[in-house]
């Protein structure tokens, strides 16, 4: 368990940096910000509302889990706070463990606190909208978006960690992990488009395949159509499977940071 | 059993934009350190840091053995037992003193009731009691130095690497350093620490080695190696019966001579100091490759 004082002051360390309040701070002005957009929808202005402030959520969440671990690990080496720790009675995988799990722990407090602000926001456009949604189905919803966000940031938060121990660049680092998040995003739409399509040939619908299958599918976590759209439904079978696709893509990530961090010279 | 023992220690980087060019910066390295004040001395870029950061199993040797306790230095179980303190430390600065002490005091099992209590004594020994409470970021640099050095003492390690432990203290800090490093060493603990303040090591040091381009040049006792380099004495005399004193500065082959020319003139010999090359010079001599008269 000696990685658990490492998540410990890494998650004290996340949450009391400026960062963390700045982003829930940016989560509140988006929110008004989703508001005024839901005034010049022609149609149906709280699905709109409601569609953007949970857009913003989505993005935000992905920020969060790529940005927190790259700069906490980026941190730590290149100021050295790393030979501290690790001249302790710590393991280089334990450290890395508690890099992660610190990341995690400040991601859990990061949705949560976003879980009420987008409550109470998607709840007051509804409200000032003046049209009635049913608030705790609602509410419902929209905890389930962020358990699946927060499993989103825990496969995304493994990617970010391995790209800290890959690059030697913080903001190569941030910015591969972000792209990896957008291309995650679209990877399953581009996928059924290439094979519906007759013009894209055998060769590269192969490799779309692979690509598919071998990059991560952040589209599996997006249930913001779900909060939004009441008729929806998502099964607790799927729910069940993107947690394993969480786990064991997660634990197959660290693992290869880990055996990559235990050969670096620090 | 040596406290610390390293064997044949070699290192060489890449250098280059394809890395094909390699850079030997440690050329077999050889040191036993026992329970004592042992300074590691060397101008910059001499492989005192590099020699520390292979010992604490931050880098890796292309060659040679390191052991703690008669144990590789790669076993983490080790590290129970000692006490670390990189040049320049730094810490997360959000937090505050007592949150990063926790950190330690959890990282070694030291449970709750205990913790006040060593805090307490730690802190009176750094001279920061009070502080803990503060975040780190309203601490000055050698107020996070200081704590950083009395966090390495939480767990009673047996042997403390420093390096650099006096640079970039005030007096008081060097001060307070150096004392607790003397009470360390009354305890029976070794100290292994680099440092370039070479007053600091002459006056601390039971034992110091000089490593120069990699290579450890010597390694002796402090007092010994001083006696060394002596390059004359200055002998005071008088006539006897006389008061007012004379003095005169002669060489090493001249003293026997000198003393007994004065014996027979019927001089009274008051004192014969000897005149040394001090540590700072002794190591200038090394970097310009004189070696002196070892």
């Amino acid at each position: 368990m000696s990685f658990w004082p490492v998540a410990k002051l890494t998650f004290k360390e996340s949450v009391k940096e400026r960062f963390f309040i700045g982003m829930l701070l940016v989560e509140v002005l988006l929110l008004f910000l989703s508001y005024y957009l839901s005034e010049l929808a022609a149609g149906d202005s709280v699905k709109v509302g409601m569609d953007f402030a949970l857009a913003f959520y989505f993005f935000l969440t992905a920020l969060f889990a790529v940005m927190v671990p790259v700069s906490t690990l980026f941190r730590d080496i290149s100021d050295k706070f790393v030979y501290l720790i690790l001249s302790k009675p710590i393991k280089r995988e334990s450290y890395l463990a508690g890099k992660y799990f610190g990341s995690l722990m400040a991601l859990a407090l990061f949705l949560f606190a976003s879980f009420f602000i987008v409550s109470v926001g998607v709840l007051g456009i509804s409200h000032f909208a003046r049209l009635y949604v049913p608030h705790v189905i609602v509410v419902e919803r929209i905890f389930l978006l962020t358990l699946s966000l927060f499993l989103m940031g825990a496969l995304l938060s493994a990617f970010s960690t391995f790209f800290s121990i890959l690059f030697t660049s913080q903001t190569l680092a941030t910015v591969v992990g972000f792209l990896l998040f957008l291309s995650g995003l679209e990877l399953a739409s581009v996928k059924e488009l290439a094979l519906s399509s007759d013009y894209v040939s055998p060769f590269n619908k192969l490799l779309i395949k692979v690509l598919y299958y071998f990059f991560p599918n952040f589209s599996l976590y997006d249930l913001k159509a779900y909060a939004v759209h009441l008729q929806l439904s998502v099964s607790s079978l799927y729910f069940a499977l993107i947690v394993l696709y969480t786990l064991l893509y997660s634990c197959a990530v660290l693992l290869i940071s880990t055996w990559l961090f235990n050969r670096r010279e620090l | 059993m040596a406290v610390l023992s390293v064997r044949n220690l070699q290192k060489s980087y890449k250098k280059g934009f394809l890395k094909g060019e390699s850079v030997k910066v440690l050329k077999g390295v050889n040191l036993e350190v026992n329970r004592e004040i042992f300074g590691f001395i060397g101008p910059n870029g001499a492989g005192k840091t590099t020699t520390i950061k292979a010992i604490m199993g931050f880098i890796f040797p292309d060659h040679g053995e390191i052991r703690v306790f008669g144990k590789l230095n790669t076993d983490v179980s080790v590290k129970r037992k000692v006490g670390f303190l990189p040049e320049r430390p730094y810490v997360p600065l959000s937090i505050t003193g007592k949150e990063y002490l926790d950190f330690c005091a959890d990282v070694y099992g030291i449970p709750y009731y205990e913790r006040r209590k060593k805090y307490l004594k730690l802190l009176e020994l750094v001279e920061l009691v009070g502080v803990e409470e503060r975040k780190l970021s309203s601490y000055s640099k050698g107020m996070v130095q200081r704590l950083l050095f009395a966090a390495t003492l939480l767990n009673e390690p047996e042997l403390l690497i420093l390096d650099e432990p006096m640079s970039g203290l005030d007096p008081v800090g060097r001060s307070i350093i150096a004392s607790v490093i003397r009470k360390l060493k009354e305890e029976g603990k070794a100290v292994f620490y680099s440092s370039h303040i070479i007053q600091d090591v002459e006056r601390l040091s039971d034992r110091v080695a000089i490593i120069v381009g990699g290579e450890i040049k010597l390694v002796d006792s402090v007092s010994s190696l001083i006696s060394k380099f002596i390059t004359g004495y200055t002998v005071v005399y008088r006539k006897v019966g006389e008061s007012s004193l004379l003095s005169k500065e002669v060489n090493r082959q001249e003293l026997w001579p000198f003393l007994e020319k004065l014996r027979k003139e019927g001089y009274e010999i008051v004192e014969v100091e000897p005149k040394s090359l001090s540590l700072e010079d002794i190591l200038v001599s090394f970097i310009k490759g004189s070696g002196g008269t070892v």
